[in-house]
């Protein structure tokens, strides 16, 4: 269980509590992953707010994990100098916060169309067994890259859903691409830290 | 600090638990500005933003790289520091906390006291 919604489960009960945490949440969220995509393509702030039409400062505001007045309009046009999509979505409380306590480098990059396996191969798995899969297989190789369990690493991408390739060659240009990809995502848990104050 | 935060109104106590989880979940490395420099070496701010901006004032450690204690619940009104000078007074509760190290207590939020 989440330690975390363990200790906001009283808290939430109140409305204008789990409104202003989350609203919080989205906040640090959306400057994170700004930071995040920015830096996974290796751009600078100026380099992003060229291709987004702002002006640098602005970017800078826009990656504050304080801001809290960001447009949907604004994240579009980031999106689109980012070559991602954007996706607005609903969620329930718990879904948020749980999404938030996993929250690392690694699950908040994401890539360019034009590094997006499924449209640069075809017979590439689509479903959504294997997009968790994926993601398991992401923890596999940070675990991996901390040299500590190359096995798991191995162990991963034999587990991959079976699916007959329409060619050999086609087959090593996928499974090329899907490391690849990976590889491009060394996203590192942070070790929890304590917080204590002075009685 | 609890004593402090549970005079807040319940929006920017929630705020405030938000910027906690934070440094408790993730430190400062990945999500950007959690903390804020004040001007003082070795004191930090959070800052909550409201009408009544929160500023409470913290340090790293200071015994570890990994933790943080809270120095001092501050708040910035119309611009101005209450109570005035907090960094210094803050800077001075890490001087006796480094000579004192059992005057550091584990966070307990508001109303509940439970620790983090």
């Amino acid at each position: 269980m989440s330690e975390l919604i363990d200790k906001l489960r009283v808290d939430f009960k109140n409305e204008e509590y789990r409104h202003s945490y989350a609203e919080e949440c989205l906040n640090a969220t959306i400057a994170t992953q700004l930071k995040v995509l920015r830096e996974q393509r290796g751009m600078t702030q100026e380099k992003l707010a060229e291709k987004a039409g702002m002006k640098q400062p602005r970017l800078s505001v826009l990656e504050d994990a304080n801001y809290a007045n960001w447009s949907i309009s604004t994240l579009k046009r980031l999106a689109r100098a980012l070559d991602v999509a954007l996706s607005v979505k609903f969620e329930a409380f718990s879904e948020v916060i749980l999404d938030f306590e996993e929250m690392s480098r690694n699950s908040l990059e994401r890539l360019s169309f034009g590094d997006d396996p499924v449209f640069l191969f075809k017979n590439v798995r689509t479903s959504r067994a294997f997009r968790r899969r994926r993601h398991a297989f992401n923890d596999a190789e940070r675990i991996a890259l901390q040299g500590k369990q190359m096995n798991l690493f191995s162990a991963e991408i034999k587990g991959w859903p079976a699916q007959e390739p329409s060619s050999r060659s086609e087959s090593n240009a996928e499974d090329a691409a899907m490391v690849g990809m990976s590889l491009g995502q060394h996203g590192r848990r942070q070790d929890a830290t304590s917080v204590g104050s002075v009685g | 600090m609890r004593s402090w935060s549970e005079r807040l109104q319940v929006k920017e106590r929630a705020k405030l638990d938000f910027k906690v989880d934070v440094l408790a979940i993730h430190g400062t490395q990945l999500i950007p500005n959690v903390v804020s420099p004040t001007g003082v070496s070795s004191i930090f701010k959070l800052k909550v933003q409201g009408q009544v901006k929160l500023r409470p004032m913290l340090c790293e450690g200071p015994g570890d790289a990994i933790s943080f204690t809270f120095l001092l619940g501050a708040k910035e009104v119309q611009f101005e520091l209450v109570p005035s000078g907090a960094p210094e007074i803050a800077a001075n509760y890490r001087k006796d906390l480094v000579v004192h190290p059992t005057r550091r207590c584990l966070h307990e939020r508001a109303n509940r006291q439970t620790k983090s």
